[in-house]
């Protein structure tokens, strides 16, 4: 509701009776302080789901609305609370209701005009928002009547009712939808008040006002009743003008971004002061208006409002004092909390306004307490005096143009609060004869007079540096005004009487109303990219317009240079040019805003291009003309971007200079890291700090960049434990052949478009990108290609890199690209990337002494533009080699070493993947199957950092049980050896030596496995595995095995055992380095290209002649390999098995059934198979209790059939109890074997124990029965005996013992003597 | 205006008297450190003292204020500054004074408890049992004993109160209550200098009573009324002079609140915390053999506890409730201080339960115990029980006596009592020593709990070659190396914990006491 309506929560209560009063008092309070919490609620709620800039536009337009409704409320609310109230106190109804209609009628006649006006001014402006703002006026003053109506009648319920709906229905229909543009929010809060309207009408039924009828209506009543309003009128005229004036000043020059962060600073300090007011209203004010009204003596009753007022005086003080340091200190804090982060730019201006709560604290106390002495002229004088300083100090700043129109209005907020606040004060003392408080505004004046002289004296100041003086220095004082006020002191002011209040009010009004209403959103254009043709000419001696259109005509850019010398006449626009000393302003066309500034200018040999662009959220680089030139105002003055060149922008063999020195102080992608490590946009500023270096570097002036460096200097922990973002980013392209710029806009390293951070192949778009529509520099991209580049290479390190030092680089040191084919089209078909981890820079508890180092080494087949194979290695070894940059060196591989390097060294682990379904381009390297793979628990990088580190115990095959659809991957948990890989002529596939295993996923459905089971570094077991779409449960399966002299094939309906002479590798090689390489291992794949699908074992089996033994519905299981070519496997022959007349011994005998086939020294066999036949042991030494026991398994397996995945299970048990798991281990115990197995076992206690190990295997348990009785012996015992002896052995007991009685006995004795038993209790010694 | 007991100016007799009995006093506290230090034979070590030998050596090697590598505390640099300027000018080693010398300075404590209480007591039979209570005390003599920054800390806010009191008794003579506002003024900077936040947290304790005042002391407390006025600021500069130490004077005690997030926690931080002290006895009940044992140790603090907010609610229900006058000015005050640290101690209970901080509510029980024992004794001095006078004599004596010994074997941790181990033995620290000249870079397991890791680091410092002496759980995924003696295998047998070592390991180190086991390898990877 409006300030007024609040106003009069203590008028009427004026006092029948104590508990009337009381009752009134304790009910409105409440209402007054939900109200307020309900709005602040609303106001944060609103604000935190806008963008800022819609923020903005609606603090705009509520801003205008509470104009509009004070305006056209002419306090008519106040009339009617108190005139109904007389009529109602002596029950006249008659007269109270030719009042109610009286009052009611003219309320509703203003409000056509304030319809019409809001209407004709959304017709002007094409913005219905100014009908829906003057709809909204009109209702809520008609509620607000309402209100007052029921407050005249003393109808304290339904006020308190009809106060609440509103907020409460804004609230809700904020919350159910109505939030999402500024629109949608007037709307729910015109909804909301026709709610009230509605409801204010239907409470009128039994409340003595009668059916309306036009002889109720009196001019003589209106005529009467509006005088007795005007004074609180204007005070809250005043108020809501000074509140808004800011905030509508600022959206009609259209700066809703700027109206938005104000507002927000605007609302955090009268936070305090809103909830003051109900309290003050319903509390302070009855009780002084008791003491002025009553009849004692004029001194008492002075001294009685003085202690009174005094109390308030003393509290608002102390409160405002701590909200406002609590601002001061942690504005971020405070505007996190209420508003979320996307407010946080408004820091300084809270900080700088943080003050001002104090002395809006209080002005609502001396307020109240100056109407209650009646004394109303005051309070206008002061807000007036507020009204006039706040304009007169925005407007004239903003003309003279040397501050941030934001901090501006805040100093002038503050100024203005404090000197309103201190004339109603002096004026309060004045008249309370001398009152100690005033000594605080003595205190304030010059706290504030330094506070702002600091902040006038240091306008180019950026917003951090006020933050850092102006905190301390305002807090500081603020703290000694604390100990100011309390010391007492009289103080006395004489102060003019200022006269002829109305007229200046009524000029003022005059002056600032007009501005509120001259704005109109404005349209932008979004460009696409397009080549330029430009056309301009000379406006002036020194001003050049151009006019660039793209090729495709989708965009204009406007540009208006401004020389600092005299343009060269009577040549063409191009020879106009000045990158030298000049300020470009460069638009695009329907949007008359400047996009970004061009500052070129000059100092000695080197050449500065400073480049602004909008700092506030409006799309608007501010500036403004002096002498004739222009001057950014954008940022106070701060550059986001400074290029500087040496010798110019371009080099005396007229090719462009690449050696820059770029710095960044802004919200903008300056490194790769930037993008996705950590929120630029919300962490970087535009504050004065750096935020990124970048620096470029052409050595023999060649035209191309050859590297750059960039240093990340975010506002993040420098210490790359804590913060992982790259510090120092290198690309190098030591060749020199980077693609020449495009795309630029008249300044070669200027885009027109916003493309990419990385540059794409063959070309090199401008570096400095601005989203044009925004007017923002959104990124400055690769100088360098880290990526799109054969010969190129980047670092991105963790550890910062200082220049002029020989640095200890890591993370991915280096990343490189090779073209080993030597096609030459721009395209790497080659890439070594190393990732390496320094000593002890390992994360949390995984930190190790040793370097670790992951290198993924990926490439193609052929020169296609993709990847097919990978190694990726991991390895403990230091790193030994430099590379080395004219301004620094780094320790790393030089990329043209890198690939003999790699191939040179033993590594500890790998694994090797192929990209079977192509095709496969990435921009780096295969990120499937590296030996960073994360184990089934989710841990990354498992290999590398926990396993070959030793920190663990277990080797993570689980991290390769799986592979993506369409890769083939193998891996070696122990490699140990150079990264060899050779070529299966079985399968015709390149293989990694010595793996362990490998799995290639053919289509998520079916897979195979490879397996060495001979551990001779070949595979030898190829099996195929698919779930069927009939029935998933049941695999399809077809294996094949390379051992000895035979290959054993099944696929479920046969066996067949070939006997054949197969090597085991076709060629062994390594990765490729160079181009022979690369070609030679190409041309030896496609020699040994086959056509077989790698599904068909039997056609891999009948690449090979020899004498077949086939067995028809048979299978084997269970394949080992033994020593020496050796192998065996159980052969289950069904019912209608077949076999070959006489090819083995005896086979013609064989009936269905297992058998084991063995090949052992040249032989094969065959022998019927028997069951697992187990035999066990338990090692029977004592053991102890509290401590980890080790209890030895020995089991053997006397049968014919092996036992593959069986569990053993080790129980305990007292005697007379029941068994319990100590533990179990998964075991396989071939035929005719034995294993012995540690199980560790803690007792919980001495004495007997029965040990029984039990082994499950496919759901039997075949061991169970045996158990061995032990002894636990008790817990070992310390070389001393006893813990007493080990307690006391180093001390001697006597002294343990003469002290602690000396000690007891010296207390006990001071006691004794001390403690008084009789006489005086304060003794008089 | 008050505190109409001043004692005489001169009054030799008594005098010698007061020095005779404060002699005593000191005697006795000397006689418990004594005890405390012989206990073990020097050989004990805790926590917090093995951290600040730790810092102090570092402070040592590289000269400076806040210095540029290595640990630096963030919370002040009196205490490393002191320390290194005794072990320069005498020659200890910082061990030996750490762990020989210090604990004896306890004595220092006395001498400000005395002149505290002497004015808070008003009467010299109040004083010696207020100072006697307090240093029966297991709580207050912990902090006191152990070789940390409390033993300066504790003494400095006695000093402090008691610069305050005698500004207020002097303030109708403005040139006299000068140089004792000025000394307060020192003593509390001197204060923060040892440890900001125990100073931030004696100011808003301060802060609190001064906010109480005002309602309270208009309800019937008889106070300086100028003098009270004049407290609010005196507390508002001492907030001042935290502030500025903290973020200007001595820029690492800003460490600890920069990282804290919201305005809660760094409150909590600031105003109700305390430095760490994991080990204080009374908080740990597991700590001790049996529940019943800690209750009987902890009965002095109990006792004193109860006694003294019984005393402090009578006198409220006497001057808020009945309107009867106080006695004295300093009573008043003494009152409101206690109803201060109170409040500042249920805050931090409540910042307990809501999981901000960690034992606040232990931290500050010495603060406490300093207001508590001069309730306590001034009622004992003015106490007249009109029967059995000499029974009550005799009892209370004999009480006495044993709350001395309760505290005293409290304090020392007694191992007969506690389960937490404060010694060790020469074996030990030899074990830790040759594995530290013989191993680098590598993990230790030495004991159930912090035991022989902070025994090491108070006697030897750092690890030379870069090794983590740890306890409590094992790292299993990155230990290689156990230590194992015969102190262990007896906590082992205390605790009923189970000795973390795998069997087969192997012995590298064997010296009868202590043996140091190392794990085999079980990957190729594993040297």
């Amino acid at each position: 509701m409006t300030v007024q309506s609040k106003n009069q929560g203590g008028q009427i209560a004026k006092p029948d009776g104590k508990t009337a009063l009381a009752k009134t008092t304790i009910l409105m309070s409440f209402v007054s302080a939900l109200m307020v919490f309900l709005n602040a609620l609303s106001g944060f709620y609103v604000a935190r789901n806008l963008i800022p800039y819609e923020y903005g536009r609606l603090t705009y337009f509520t801003s205008l609305f509470l104009v509009v409704s004070l305006v056209f409320g002419f306090g008519l609310t106040v009339s009617a609370i108190q005139h109904l109230s007389r009529y109602n106190a002596v029950k006249n109804y008659s007269e109270l209701n030719r009042m109610f209609y009286s009052l009611l009628l003219m309320r509703l006649s203003v409000l056509i005009p304030l319809l019409l006006l809001s209407g004709c001014l959304s017709l002007i402006t094409g913005d219905e928002l100014y009908f829906l703002v003057g709809l909204a006026a009109s209702l809520s003053v008609v509620a607000d009547f309402l209100c007052g109506v029921f407050q005249g009648l003393q109808q304290i319920w339904r006020t308190a009712l009809l106060y609440l709906l509103q907020p409460i229905a804004f609230i809700a229909l904020l919350v159910a939808g109505l939030n999402h543009s500024s629109k949608s929010v007037i709307l729910a809060l015109e909804l909301s008040f026709g709610l009230g309207c509605l409801l204010g009408i239907l409470l009128l039924w039994g409340t003595g006002i009668a059916r309306p009828l036009l002889k109720f209506f009196s001019l003589l009543h209106i005529k009467d009743a509006l005088p007795i309003s005007g004074q609180s009128y204007i005070i809250s005229l005043f108020q809501t003008l000074y509140y808004t004036y800011a905030l509508v000043w600022l959206g009609s020059l259209n700066q809703y971004g700027e109206a938005a962060l104000l507002n927000i600073a605007w609302t955090l300090v009268r936070i305090l002061p809103l909830g003051l007011t109900p309290l003050l209203n319903t509390v302070l004010f009855p009780r002084l208006r008791n003491l002025v009204i009553s009849t004692d003596d004029l001194n008492d009753r002075k001294k009685a409002v003085s202690n009174l007022v005094a109390i308030y005086f003393k509290g608002v003080v102390v409160l405002g004092i701590s909200v406002s340091a609590l601002m001061a200190f942690f504005p971020e804090i405070v505007i996190e909390f209420f508003y979320t982060s996307k407010y946080l730019a408004t820091a300084p201006i809270l900080v700088i306004l943080a003050p001002t709560v104090l002395f809006l604290g209080l002005e609502p106390l001396l307020t109240v307490t100056l109407i209650a002495l009646e004394k109303t002229m005051l309070p206008i004088m002061a807000n007036l005096l507020r009204l006039l300083l706040v304009g007169v100090i925005g407007l004239g700043g903003y003309m003279l143009g040397s501050l941030d129109l934001n901090l501006l209005l805040a100093l002038a907020y503050l100024l203005s609060a404090f000197a309103g606040t201190a004339l109603l004060a002096f004026y309060y003392f004045r008249m309370s004869c001398a009152f100690h408080p005033g000594l605080l505004f003595g205190f304030a004046a010059s706290s504030m007079g330094i506070a702002a002289t600091c902040r006038l004296l240091l306008p180019e100041i950026s917003g951090d540096f006020i933050v850092r003086l102006y905190r301390p220095a305002v807090s500081g004082l603020l703290m000694v005004g604390i100990a100011v006020v309390f010391l007492r002191q009289d103080f006395k002011f004489n102060f003019p009487r200022i006269t002829s209040a109305k007229k200046i009010g009524a000029l003022a009004l005059l002056g600032l109303l007009p501005l509120t209403f001259i704005a109109a959103p404005t349209q932008s254009t979004a460009l696409a990219q397009s080549d330029l043709n430009c056309s301009g000419a000379a406006q002036s001696p020194r001003i050049l317009k151009l006019d660039c259109l793209s090729e495709s005509a989708t965009a204009n850019f406007l540009i208006t240079m401004y020389s600092r010398i005299d343009l060269p006449p009577a040549v063409s626009w191009e020879k106009q040019l000045n990158y030298e000393d000049s300020l470009w302003l460069i638009r695009v066309a329907n949007d008359e805003r400047v996009k970004l500034a061009l500052d070129f200018h000059r100092e000695g040999k080197m050449q500065y291009a400073d480049l602004y662009d909008d700092g506030d959220g409006d799309g608007n680089v501010r500036y403004d003309l002096y002498a004739g030139s222009p001057r950014i105002l954008e940022n106070q003055g701060r550059w986001t971007v400074r290029v500087t060149a040496q010798e110019g922008w371009w080099k005396p063999n007229g090719k462009l200079n690449f050696n820059l020195d770029i710095l960044v102080d802004g919200s903008l992608r300056g490194s790769y890291g930037s993008g996705f490590i950590y929120d630029y946009k919300k962490l970087l500023k535009n504050d004065g700090q750096i935020d990124f270096e970048i620096h470029v570097r052409d050595p023999n002036n060649s035209g191309f960049p050859k590297y750059e460096w960039r240093q990340d200097r975010s506002p993040l922990p420098e210490d790359p434990s804590i913060s992982g973002q790259y510090r120092t980013e290198i690309n190098a392209n030591f060749e020199g052949n980077e693609a020449p710029i495009s795309g630029a806009l008249l300044w070669p390293y200027l885009s027109q478009i916003a493309g990419n951070y990385n540059k794409g192949y063959n070309v090199s778009a401008s570096p400095i990108q601005v989203d044009w529509e925004k007017g923002k520099i959104i990124q400055i991209s690769e100088f360098v290609a880290s990526r799109a580049k054969p010969g190129n290479f980047f670092v991105y390190s963790l550890n910062r890199i200082k220049e002029g030092e020989l640095n200890s680089t890591n993370f991915e040191n280096p990343f490189a690209f090779y073209d080993l084919s030597g096609v030459k089209d721009g395209w790497p078909d080659t890439a070594i990337r190393f990732e390496a981890a320094l000593p002890f820079q390992l994360p949390g508890d995984l930190s190790i002494p040793k370097p670790i180092n992951i290198l993924e080494y990926a490439w193609g087949k052929e020169h296609n533009h993709n990847l097919t194979y990978q190694v990726s290695l991991c390895g403990t070894k230091p790193i030994d080699q430099i590379i080395s940059f004219p301004e620094f060196s780094i320790k790393a591989v030089p990329p043209q070493k890198l690939p003999g390097w790699v191939t040179g060294q033993n590594w500890d682990a790998a694994t090797f993947v192929e990209v079977e379904k192509q095709p496969y381009w990435t921009s780096e390297i295969i990120y499937e199957w590296t030996v960073e793979q994360a184990d089934s628990k989710g841990r990354e990088k498992v290999l590398p950092w926990r396993y070959i580190t030793g920190l663990e115990n277990t080797p993570p095959a689980d991290a390769f049980s799986h592979i993506q659809a369409g890769f083939r991957g193998e891996y070696s948990l122990n490699l140990q050896a150079k990264p060899y890989l050779y070529f299966s002529p079985v399968d015709h596939k390149l293989h990694l030596l010595k793996a362990d295993g490998g799995i290639w996923n053919l289509d998520g459905q079916s897979e195979i496995s490879y397996t060495d089971l001979d551990h001779d570094g070949y595979t030898d077991m190829w099996r195929y595995t698919s779930l069927t779409p009939i029935d998933s449960t049941i695999p399809e399966i077809r294996q094949l095995n390379l051992a000895g002299d035979y290959l054993v094939y099944q696929d479920g309906s046969q066996v067949l055992l070939r006997k054949a002479q197969v090597k085991a590798f076709s060629f062994v090689t390594l990765p490729p380095t160079n181009q022979t390489e690369w070609e030679n291992l190409g041309k030896k794949l496609k020699e040994q290209q086959t056509s077989f699908q790698p599904t068909d074992f039997k056609a891999m089996l009948n690449q090979f002649e020899g004498q077949d033994i086939l067995f028809s519905h048979a299978s084997f299981s269970d394949f080992r390999s033994l020593k020496n070519g050796s192998f065996r496997f159980i052969l289950e022959l069904r019912e209608a098995f077949h076999s070959q007349d006489k090819a083995l011994p005896g086979i013609t005998d064989l009936k269905p059934g297992n058998y084991v086939v063995e090949y052992l020294d040249g032989t094969l066999r065959i022998t019927p198979s028997t069951p697992p036949v187990l035999s066990i042991a338990l090692s029977t030494q004592p053991k102890r209790y509290l401590e980890q026991n080790e209890v030895l398994i020995a089991i053997n397996n006397d049968g014919g059939e092996d036992i593959t995945e069986g569990q053993l299970e080790l129980w305990v048990s007292r005697p007379q109890e029941e068994l319990r798991l100590v533990s179990s281990q998964t075991i396989s115990l071939p035929a005719k074997s034995k294993i012995s197995l540690p199980f560790i076992w803690t007792p919980s206690s001495a004495g007997l124990w029965l040990l029984t190990p039990k082994l499950n295997y496919k759901n039997e348990v075949l061991l169970g029965h045996v158990s061995e009785q032990i002894t636990v012996l008790p817990e070992k015992e310390a070389s001393s005996d006893s813990i007493a002896q080990i307690l006391w052995a180093d001390t001697n007991l006597l002294f343990v013992l003469l002290c602690l009685v000396a000690i007891a006995t010296l207390g006990g004795l001071v006691f004794w003597k001390y403690w008084q038993t009789s006489g005086q209790a304060h003794d008089a010694e | 205006m008050l505190n109409r007991q001043k004692p005489p100016r001169s009054n030799p007799p008594q005098v010698a008297t007061n020095y005779l009995v404060c002699s005593t006093l000191v005697g006795y506290v000397l006689l418990l450190a004594i005890y405390y230090v012989g206990r073990y034979g020097g050989n004990w070590a805790e926590l917090d003292s093995s951290v600040l030998s730790k810092i102090t050596r570092n402070f040592i090697e590289n000269r400076q204020l806040v210095p540029n590598s290595g640990e630096v505390y963030p919370n002040g640099y009196s205490y490393q500054s002191l320390t290194t300027f005794i072990t320069i000018l005498t020659g200890l080693a910082v061990a030996d004074l750490q762990q020989l010398v210090y604990p004896l300075t306890a004595i220092l404590a006395v001498l400000p408890a005395w002149l505290l209480y002497y004015e808070l007591t008003g009467s010299l039979k109040g004083t010696i049992l207020a100072t006697l209570l307090l240093f029966t005390q297991p709580e207050f003599l912990f902090v006191l004993f152990r070789s940390s920054h409390e033993k300066f800390t504790r003494s400095l806010m006695l000093l402090s109160l008691f610069f305050l009191v005698k500004s207020f008794e002097k303030q109708r003579h403005s040139g006299k209550s000068i140089p004792y506002v000025i000394l307060f003024y020192f003593a509390i900077y001197t204060l923060m200098s040892f440890n900001n936040l125990m100073g931030a947290s004696f100011i808003f304790a301060l802060f609190l009573t001064a906010v109480i005042a005002v309602p309270v002391g208009k309800r019937g407390l008889q106070l300086w009324h100028q003098a009270l006025l004049r407290f609010r600021y005196i507390v508002l500069t001492c907030l001042v002079l935290a502030y500025l130490f903290t973020f200007y004077i001595y820029p690492p005690a800003t460490h600890d609140l920069v990282f804290l997030r919201n305005i809660w926690d760094r409150a909590i931080a600031l105003f109700l915390s305390t430095p760490k002290e994991p080990d204080i006895p009374v908080s740990d009940l597991i700590g001790w053999i049996n529940p019943i044992v800690y209750l009987l140790l902890s009965l002095s603090t109990w006792l004193i506890t109860l006694a003294a907010f019984g005393i402090w609610l009578g006198m409220g229900w006497k001057w808020l409730v009945k309107q009867e006058k106080p006695d004295s000015s300093v009573l008043s005050f003494v009152w409101l201080l206690y109803l201060g640290f109170g409040i500042q101690g249920v805050l931090s209970w409540v910042a307990d339960k809501s999981g901000s901080g960690g034992h606040l509510v232990y931290r500050l029980f010495p603060s406490i115990s300093l207001l508590s024992v001069a309730l306590v004794g001034r009622f004992l001095a003015n106490w007249k029980p009109h029967n059995y006078i000499r029974v009550w004599k005799v009892g209370l004596a004999f009480a006495i006596a044993c709350l001395a010994f309760v505290s005293i074997l409290k304090v020392t941790n007694e191992p007969a009592l506690s389960n937490k181990w404060t010694f060790y033995s020469i074996s030990e620290l030899a074990a830790l020593d040759w594995t530290d000249k013989t191993i680098q870079y590598s993990q230790v397991w030495t004991d159930f709990d912090e035991r022989l890791s902070v025994a090491y680091a108070i006697a030897r410092g750092e690890s030379k070659n870069h090794n983590d002496f740890y306890g409590y759980e094992l790292r299993e995924t990155i230990t290689r190396y156990l230590l194992d003696t015969s102190l262990n295998r007896l906590r082992s047998k205390r605790l009923q914990k189970v000795m973390p070592f795998p069997p087969g390991t192997l012995l590298i180190y064997d010296n009868g006491e202590a043996q140091l086991h190392r794990l085999y390898p079980k990957t190729p990877f594993q040297d």
